[in-house]
């Protein structure tokens, strides 16, 4: 392994695990004023909404539509099938494969 | 024992996270492979850091040689996410041992955190354990087999695959608007935001990310009224 690719895999690896552990031993969330516990409640919601999109669109450059379709298809998926998560990705993986196929 | 159904119970909760993993880090061990790394080079970066978008950044710096400081600052940016993430996890997770925290933090990942949340109350420790072991069997064996394998499957589904995560992410956020209609506002405000700072305006996914989020979130906060965050909760 060069030490060029060393320095980026080990040095990302523990920053995202400084990340990612500091707030599990930080004791104090429990006493979190009432407003704050909201507000982080409510973030999944806007994660989900960020996470999707520009992502989703710009993850195919070629084609955005095969993207959209994609999320369209498994949002579809998730109202019809209540609680399955599979159906919906691979609902998503057809639709995207024909857009990116036949059009 | 209550235990092992909940960590069960997690496994199962994990599986559509594996399927979406396992075609996601495929693509990362094809696209690490043909960028010049080793197949187990690859799959120890997966190992080591389960960050999706991440790691594609990574090795997309690397491919266009950028100093190794700033593309580990550029994925420490991106990461930013999983502080507020496990904020959230910590008063979600019914942890039981100091070393409970260590091991699960490890593995604090959009769609883990996403499973998690979604369930109402505190969830057990078990529930997460059996959750973040099949996310990370699918991740580090889809990595593998994408690394290993990258000339047996049909190029066009390699390319449709991509559309796995978002269509999980998709089918998380359908419940919770489900639930309540707000949450269209505040995901749409939060996928609205993204777009325009991050293809308006050219900020770094990161920042973009965690201030879309941020943002949407406390409009979240000022605009719903109490009995719809019990809700949410």
């Amino acid at each position: 392994m060069s030490s060029y690719l060393a320095v980026i895999l080990f040095g990302t690896a523990a920053l995202t695990y400084g990340i990612r552990v500091l707030p599990f031993l930080l004791s104090g969330t429990d006493f979190l004023p009432e407003k704050v516990k909201t507000f982080l409640t409510i973030m999944p919601v806007a994660a989900l909404g960020a996470l999707i999109f520009p992502g989703v669109i710009t993850s195919f450059p070629d084609m955005p539509a095969a993207g959209i379709a994609g999320v369209a298809a498994a949002a579809g998926a998730a109202l019809i099938f209540r609680g399955s998560l599979i159906l919906p990705v691979v609902a998503s993986i057809s639709v995207s494969w024909l857009f990116l196929q036949f059009i | 024992m209550a235990d092992s159904r909940e960590f069960i119970n997690g496994m199962k909760a994990g599986i559509p996270v594996f399927v979406g993993y396992f075609s996601a880090s495929l693509a990362f061990g094809l696209l690490a492979v043909s960028s010049g790394l080793l197949p187990w080079e690859a799959v120890l970066f997966s190992a080591v850091s389960c960050t999706g978008a991440g790691q594609f950044m990574s090795i997309n710096l690397m491919s266009q040689h950028v100093p190794a400081a700033a593309a580990v600052f550029s994925v420490f940016l991106l990461n930013f996410r999983y502080l507020l993430m496990s904020m959230s996890l910590s008063i979600r997770i019914d942890f039981k041992r100091k070393m409970d925290r260590f091991v699960n933090a490890a593995w604090v990942t959009d769609e883990v955190f996403s499973v998690i949340s979604t369930r109402s109350g505190k969830v057990p420790v078990s529930f997460v354990y059996g959750l973040q072991l099949v996310s990370a069997a699918g991740w580090i064996g889809g990595t593998a087999a994408g690394a290993l394998g990258s000339s047996f499957l049909p190029h066009s589904v390699q390319e449709a695959a991509g559309i796995a995560l978002y269509a999980l992410f998709a089918a998380l956020l359908v419940p919770e608007v489900k639930k309540n209609t707000a949450n269209l506002l505040i995901a749409g405000l939060a996928a609205l935001l993204n777009c325009l700072f991050s293809l308006g305006l050219h900020w770094p996914a990161g920042w973009s990310f965690v201030a879309a989020m941020l943002t949407a979130a406390a409009a979240g906060m000022l605009i719903l009224p109490k009995e719809n965050k019990e809700a949410i909760a």
